[in-house]
């Protein structure tokens, strides 16, 4: 599985990277992007599995990569990551298509949960 | 809605730090010491803006070089041996802890009262932020075990205020 880890800290990216593997998929190819729109150009070149990507991020934010994936056709598996808590935000990034929701700080277990449905 | 007063975002980020410290840091208990309008001096860190109707208000979290490092440090999981972090993962690590912040007072502020705001870009900063005629700080000096930080809101100046 191709696993893309999106956001404008490299600390999380590590961080998330490390929860994943973690919760089930140590086996994974990894790659990393800084902004939505470097994950867009990175999924143009080589479409992952699955993209794990931050909101608010210089650039393109984490929910204008889903509209962007979505507006170009292409069905593509994509949690958000992030510390936004508004609820309507995370109706939004849903009902765009998002897989899941997942708030910061986060644990093991709520990681795992989100990655049920790529684990099952 | 009520629009929280600064000695509310305050006390909101205060809570924040300790949940945080705890579950995602590691670090020992968070301790306020006092709070204040005057930033300390000799500290760097983190802001980040919130997007609201009701005003321009900022969160910071400051410590010193060695709070900042210890700080990044709990956020990386980082082991005693591990070398020290270059200061651009310092600086990365700690707007990441202040945006994890954010979130929190995001999410307390609307249940405190239902302000809606949306979050920024955390920026790092070195040196102690100016308070004007027309923004105002609000400042929890706390101690993290050893570490001296500072929590800070910076908020704008209401007229009223600004007469007394």
């Amino acid at each position: 599985m191709n696993i893309l880890i999106v956001d404008d800290s490299k600390a999380m990216r590590g961080i998330v990277m490390r929860a994943v593997k973690a919760a089930g998929l140590g086996d994974a190819t990894y790659q990393e992007a800084g902004n939505g729109a470097e994950a867009l150009a990175a999924i143009r070149a080589a479409q992952p599995d699955l993209v794990l990507t931050d909101w608010n991020m210089p650039e393109m934010s984490g929910f204008e990569l889903i509209l962007a994936l979505r507006a170009e056709g292409r069905q593509l598996r994509v949690g958000l990551v992030t510390s936004e808590s508004d609820p309507g935000l995370r109706d939004q990034a849903l009902a765009a298509g998002a897989l899941f929701v997942l708030c910061k700080p986060f644990t093991p277990e709520a990681v795992k949960a989100a990655l049920q449905p790529v684990l099952a | 809605m009520n629009v929280p007063v600064p000695a509310e975002w305050l006390r909101a980020l205060e809570a924040e730090l300790v949940v945080l410290a705890k579950d995602a840091l590691g670090l020992p208990p968070v301790c306020v010491t006092v709070r204040g309008e005057v930033p300390p001096a000799g500290m760097e860190g983190a802001y980040l803006g919130f997007v609201s109707c009701e005003g321009a208000y900022q969160i910071g979290l400051a410590a010193t070089p060695d709070g900042c490092q210890a700080f990044a440090r709990g956020l990386l999981s980082s082991a005693p041996s591990d070398p020290q972090l270059p200061k651009a993962d310092v600086a990365d690590a700690v707007c990441e802890i202040v945006n994890m912040l954010a979130g929190g007072v995001q999410r307390r502020l609307r249940q405190l009262c239902g302000l809606q705001v949306g979050l920024g870009l955390p920026t790092f900063f070195h040196g102690a932020v100016q308070p004007t005629e027309r923004l105002g700080v609000a400042v929890a000096e706390v101690r993290v075990g050893e570490l001296s930080a500072a929590l800070l809101v910076l908020h704008p100046r209401t007229r009223s205020a600004r007469e007394n």
